[in-house]
């Protein structure tokens, strides 16, 4: 019997011990998105996207039903088997090209489908009329929205228009005293084969330097935007030492600073600002000929940024993450707009190569004293989270956990203001928050990356892109609710390896019989869909 | 005579045999009819009969339009569609009006067939093998048997109400239809199918188990299999399968049962209400059919060897393997499906996440609550997961475990020995006051009683639903203090259902007629009134007089208010107002 079992949704489960187990992870990748990969079963899914780009690499349906027959447990059902071979027929019979004077179209040999697309509603407006009998003119700006309708249409089109290729501008790895890891190298062939979309590796696992390599076989004007400035700043040390680019060559757009160079990078934020109504910093998207465009922390692409990028289908796109999770919902946009996954890997297998920290995770319960529990009982649904997880009962426990871990690095990660100031005078230790101004911020992670400080509390501005390689131990102590990318990007905080190979500590602090519970559940679940799981320690225990 | 009394008549005279095969034909529900009038009502229902008409096999179809233009009949085959209750037998066989206009409906559907009743012509697909259909079948039969059973268990955890006419509610759909991989028309199809093999019934407004389901919990597959292709076999009909049997004589190879049905069935069209269209998706969710093509073991369910047939089709299903993968986020992942009897007992404490060829479920409180309330001990519980995962079990299950087990009956439901009212009980006062203020509880309008205890009207079984759905880990208990297990509650006789046998069905419609005859109650003698009423019907009415005698008159009721029959006496040409209770008997003329 082999190792897959195909269920009738299209779900792929992976028995990881089993001998042809690696196998078939190799064959299921080239058409099924990994969805989960705990310890003992992974979970791939067969989706439409992942058969069509199985399909735009020279794979029929015929390919994809032998690799799961090859390896199926069970008969893969017949449903499964008549929709793969249905959708996988739907690819290419519509695509985009350049005409011969340079503009967009929209081409098939199949008139009807090329009619039943073009009288879709949401279709005819980004199309300009029909050029012939076979092909369609496609609005200048149209391109990203026309794939990304046709693709919900169920007929996606092939784009054979090509990507812009941007201003040339040298740039290469300087690897003098560093080597590019193998999943690194491969990442970047993935997204490259592609032409745009998304790498998801875990955080700590070094996907700046994806985005180098990048920009290393890119070779063009390259805009990189991240999350705040902190970030930029952190990407702009790290090209520097990874890259042949110097000082000049990399400029800072943010709300500190304004500068355009051949490699830019700019906050979400900037781009964002608006003013008397409008976008006051678009141009930027246009201030240089990009060849090459980097979203850091992908899943974080604010709103009006998707519908920016809409507009800059020609140039290539590489979106960086750790979780493609979204609370929103919208990684389907994320697909559309800056491409598919073309790269994953379960945090775990990393691990195991030693490119990220091992992490332990605990559940920390702690019972709220009968005054406390009476209040929570009474209290509406909307303050009941927050009176749950800001007790004062918490302060004894981070003390106790504080001094368990006494020596190590430890940031103390919190949701609510309030609470941040109180643990931060609790502990006699400093805070960074959002009104933390950005010299302060950069000089206290500074210390307490050498060490100085032991201890920091911060809040959820630490979430993301902040290196701080060697802290090893994370208490949380509040977060947005049931958020499972939050939970993970704080785990991520602690993922650095190690100098002396130390496995991380990762406390969550719950309050027993409260929703802080439900949601820790929720929380939780991303990582454990990676295979960390969570001891359960009652704080009495500790 | 209205068309209603006179079918009622006609069934009455019918055998107990020839009546248990009109119902499964008819595909009628009988485990919630009263008497013959309740049959009689299901089967002129002009749904009912378009159903029927659109499963009549070619030669019933012709003897229908010959009888519908008042041409001599076939008697041999007359006879079949009397017996389905289209036509009347005595004097002569002739259509029920009900039925001539049903007919004529057809007659503008489909005049071109009408017209030729002839072989339709079809496109018939590309052939698959024999052994790919089969294998094909075979996981279609298995996700069936696990949707039944899924759904079994989903009415014990759960309170599924009835919504509209004989309906479930969308978000009860959804929540099968995702616990299964399948989307929400599956999901009904599984209700209809389980409500058609007596396995689920609706009873005071709520979707619940029949006695059937606990029967179904025991089976193996192959019984399970036997009892569905059973059930689709009588509802298929005698005469049916033996015309569907004949034309299939002859044929070779892989045969369609799609385009065999489309050929048989010249009125059978995709419409929700044909019968042949309900069976056809019947066929496929039990597996006699994939993609449209006839199993191996098909036409032995034709020929009515279910065991024959089911010894096959089982040999087709993915085989149990005892293996259970614990995970530390409480899920437990099944790689394959599990033995009966593990699957049963997990599902006692574990809730389903995911049913499928690989299987997940998931523990929490709750479930392991519902375990704990079943008789199960928590040292069961962990020697189970142990014995299936061959490993230690991860920290956090032992946690809940041991958590659960501390923490039972921290949360009562009960009843106080001659009251109406409910009670909820905690000697966890904070825990009495979060129910209080719990804003999706207010509907129970809790009254605190003392300290520790809170008072409703509604009923046990509501308050222990409603507080579990909101994630309170309540337990019931009786009047003794002993904890009522979900199982017994679950599976307890249903009013109005007295057994899965059509059989016994068939005796209470007798019993009941009997008791009419001589001495009815006052609800039946009501339920007469009113069918006179709905039906504009004369009747009879016998009254008592005030010196004890007995009077008759021939009315035609007009209503019924306040204690009083008001009707019209034609012969009198006055219009009556009788006092109910002096009313002794009603006959319907």
């Amino acid at each position: 019997m082999g190792p897959l079992i195909v269920q009738s949704d299209k779900t792929a489960l992976l028995e990881v011990d089993h001998p042809d187990a690696s196998d078939a992870r190799h064959d299921l990748a080239i058409f099924a998105e990994l969805e989960r990969a705990p310890e003992h079963i992974h979970t791939y899914r067969i989706t439409r996207l992942g058969l069509w780009n199985a399909r735009a690499a020279g794979h029929d349906s015929d390919f994809v039903l032998q690799v799961l027959d090859r390896y199926a447990k069970f008969a893969v059902p017949a449903g499964v088997r008549a929709d793969i071979a249905e959708t996988m027929n739907r690819y290419g019979r519509l695509s985009i090209r350049k005409s011969p004077a340079g503009e967009l179209e929209l081409y098939s040999t199949e008139r009807a489908i090329l009619l039943e697309a073009s009288k879709h509603r949401k279709i005819s407006e980004l199309l300009d009329g029909p050029i012939s009998n076979e092909a369609f003119r496609i609005q200048p700006w149209a391109r990203g929205q026309l794939k990304q309708e046709l693709l919900k249409l169920g007929w996606p089109a092939e784009d054979f228009a090509g990507f812009a290729e941007g201003t040339p501008h040298e740039i290469s790895l300087d690897t003098s005293d560093w080597k590019i890891r193998d999943y690194q190298t491969k990442a970047v062939e993935k997204f490259w084969e592609g032409g745009s979309g998304v790498v998801v590796l875990p955080c700590g696992a070094g996907k700046t330097i994806v985005g180098a390599a990048a920009m290393a076989t890119a070779k063009t004007n390259t805009l990189i935007l991240v999350t705040n400035t902190v970030s930029a700043r952190q990407w702009k040390a790290e090209l520097l030492k990874r890259t042949t680019l110097t000082e000049d060559e990399i400029g800072e757009y943010s709300g500190a600073m304004k500068e355009v160079k051949p490699v830019t990078i700019a906050t979400y934020q900037i781009l964002t600002t608006k003013r008397q109504g409008e976008y006051a910093h678009l141009s930027l998207l246009n201030a240089n000929d990009w060849g090459l465009i980097i979203y850091d922390e992908v899943h974080l692409l604010p709103a009006p940024i998707f519908k920016m990028t809409a507009d800059l289908q020609a140039r290539r796109r590489l979106g960086l993450t750790a979780t493609l999770v979204r609370e929103d919902g919208k990684e389907g946009d994320v697909f559309s707009l800056i491409g598919p996954k073309r790269f994953d890997a379960p945090w775990k297998e990393i691990e195991s190569q030693g490119y990220i920290a091992p992490a332990a995770c605990f559940e920390v319960r702690i019972d709220l004293p009968e005054d406390e529990r009476m209040n929570y009982a009474i209290s509406s649904q909307e303050d009941r989270y927050r009176i749950a997880a800001t007790s004062a009962t918490r302060i004894p426990v981070i003390k106790k956990l504080i001094r368990r871990h006494s020596g190590e690095p430890t940031l103390v990660i919190g949701q609510y203001l309030d609470q941040i100031h109180e643990v931060s005078a609790a502990l006699k230790v400093p805070e960074i928050t959002g009104e933390t101004p950005v010299d302060e911020r950069e000089r206290l992670f500074e210390q307490f990356r050498t060490g100085e400080l032991p201890t920091l509390v911060v809040s959820k501005v630490a979430n993301f892109s902040v290196d701080l390689p060697e802290a090893s131990v994370a208490i949380q102590i509040s977060g947005s609710y049931g958020s499972r990318q939050e939970e993970a990007q704080r785990l991520g905080r602690l993922l650095r390896p190690k100098a002396d190979g130390r496995t991380a500590s990762f406390y969550t602090l719950i309050s027993r019989d409260t929703v802080d519970q439900d949601f820790a559940q929720n929380r939780q679940r991303f990582l454990a869909e990676q295979g960390y799981s969570y001891e359960i320690i009652d704080a009495d225990s500790i | 005579m209205s068309e209603l009394l006179l079918v009622a008549a006609e069934l009455r005279r019918m055998s107990d045999e020839k009546l248990q095969k009109l119902i499964a034909e008819r595909m009628i529900n009988s485990s919630q009819l009263v008497d013959f009038f309740d049959l009689a009502e299901a089967l002129t229902k002009p749904n009912s009969i378009s159903a029927a008409i659109a499963g009549l096999p070619l030669g019933q179809a012709r003897e229908l339009r010959l009888l519908a233009s008042g041409s001599s009949a076939n008697p041999k085959v007359a006879e079949h569609l009397a017996n389905q209750m289209l036509v009347t037998a005595s004097p002569e066989f002739r259509p029920f009006e009900s039925t001539l206009q049903s007919f004529s409906e057809f007659a503008k559907l489909h005049s071109q067939n009408l017209n030729t009743l002839s072989i339709v012509t079809v496109d018939v697909p590309e052939t698959p093998s024999q052994d790919q259909i089969d294998r094909d079948a075979g996981v279609e039969i298995f996700e069936t048997l696990q949707a039944i059973t899924e759904l079994v268990f989903d009415l014990e955890y759960r309170f599924v109400r009835e919504v509209g006419r004989r309906n479930v509610g969308l978000p009860d759909l959804k929540r099968l239809a995702s616990h299964l991989h399948k989307n929400t028309e599956f999901a009904k199809q599984i209700y209809e199918l389980a409500n058609l093999a007596n396995l689920i019934t609706l009873s005071d407004q709520r979707w619940q188990l029949s006695s059937g389901a606990e029967l179904w919990l025991n089976w193996n597959p192959t019984q399970r299999f036997q009892h569905l292709s059973k059930t689709w076999r009588e509802a298929l009909g005698d005469s049916s399968a033996g015309e569907l049997t004949a034309s299939l004589k002859g044929l070779s190879g892989v045969v369609s049962l799609e385009v065999q049905l489309k050929l048989n069935y010249p009125f059978a069209d995709g419409s929700v209400s044909s019968k042949i269209a309900r069976l056809a998706v019947q066929a496929a969710l039990i597996g006699l059919s994939s993609g449209g093509w006839m199993s191996s073991w098909t036409q032995m369910v034709l020929d009515s060897k279910f065991e024959a047939g089911s010894k096959i089709a089982v040999t087709k299903l993915p085989q149990p393997q005892r293996k259970l993968i614990c995970q530390a986020d409480l899920t437990l992942i099944a790689p394959g499906p599990l033995p009966t009897a593990d699957e049963i007992m997990v599902r006692r404490f574990a809730e389903t996440e995911q049913i499928g060829l690989a299987s997940t479920y998931r523990l929490s409180a709750l479930s392991v609550s519902h375990g704990l309330e079943t008789g199960l001990a928590v040292s069961q519980i962990r020697e189970l997961l142990l014995e299936l995962s061959q490993k230690p079990l991860p920290q956090p299950i032992e946690y809940l475990l041991r958590e659960s087990q501390e923490r039972f009956g921290r949360l009562v439901v009960c009843n106080e020995p001659g009251e109406l009212r409910s009670y909820v009980k905690s000697k966890d006062r904070v825990l009495i006051a979060e129910i209080t203020n719990e804003a999706k509880l207010k509907p129970y309008s809790f009254v605190q009683i003392e300290d520790g205890s809170l008072a409703t009207r509604f009923e046990a079984d509501v308050v222990y639903f409603g507080l579990r759905e909101l994630g309170f880990v309540a337990i019931r208990q009786d009047e003794k203090g002993e904890v009522i297990s979900p199982l017994t509650v679950a599976t307890k006789k249903i009013s109005g259902e007295q057994s899965i046998s059509v059989v016994q069905d068939i005796k209470r419609l007798r019993d009941q007629e009997n008791k009419l005859g001589h001495s009815p109650d006052d609800e039946d003698l009501q339920r007469q009134i009113q069918l006179a009423i709905k039906n504009k019907a004369t009747a009879t009415f016998t009254v008592t007089t005030s010196v004890g005698g007995e009077q008759e008159f021939l009315l035609e009721p007009i209503g019924l208010a306040n204690g009083r029959l008001r009707a019209k006496d034609r012969k009198a040409d006055i219009e009556r107002t009788l006092p109910i209770s002096s009313i002794i008997r009603v006959t319907l003329s």
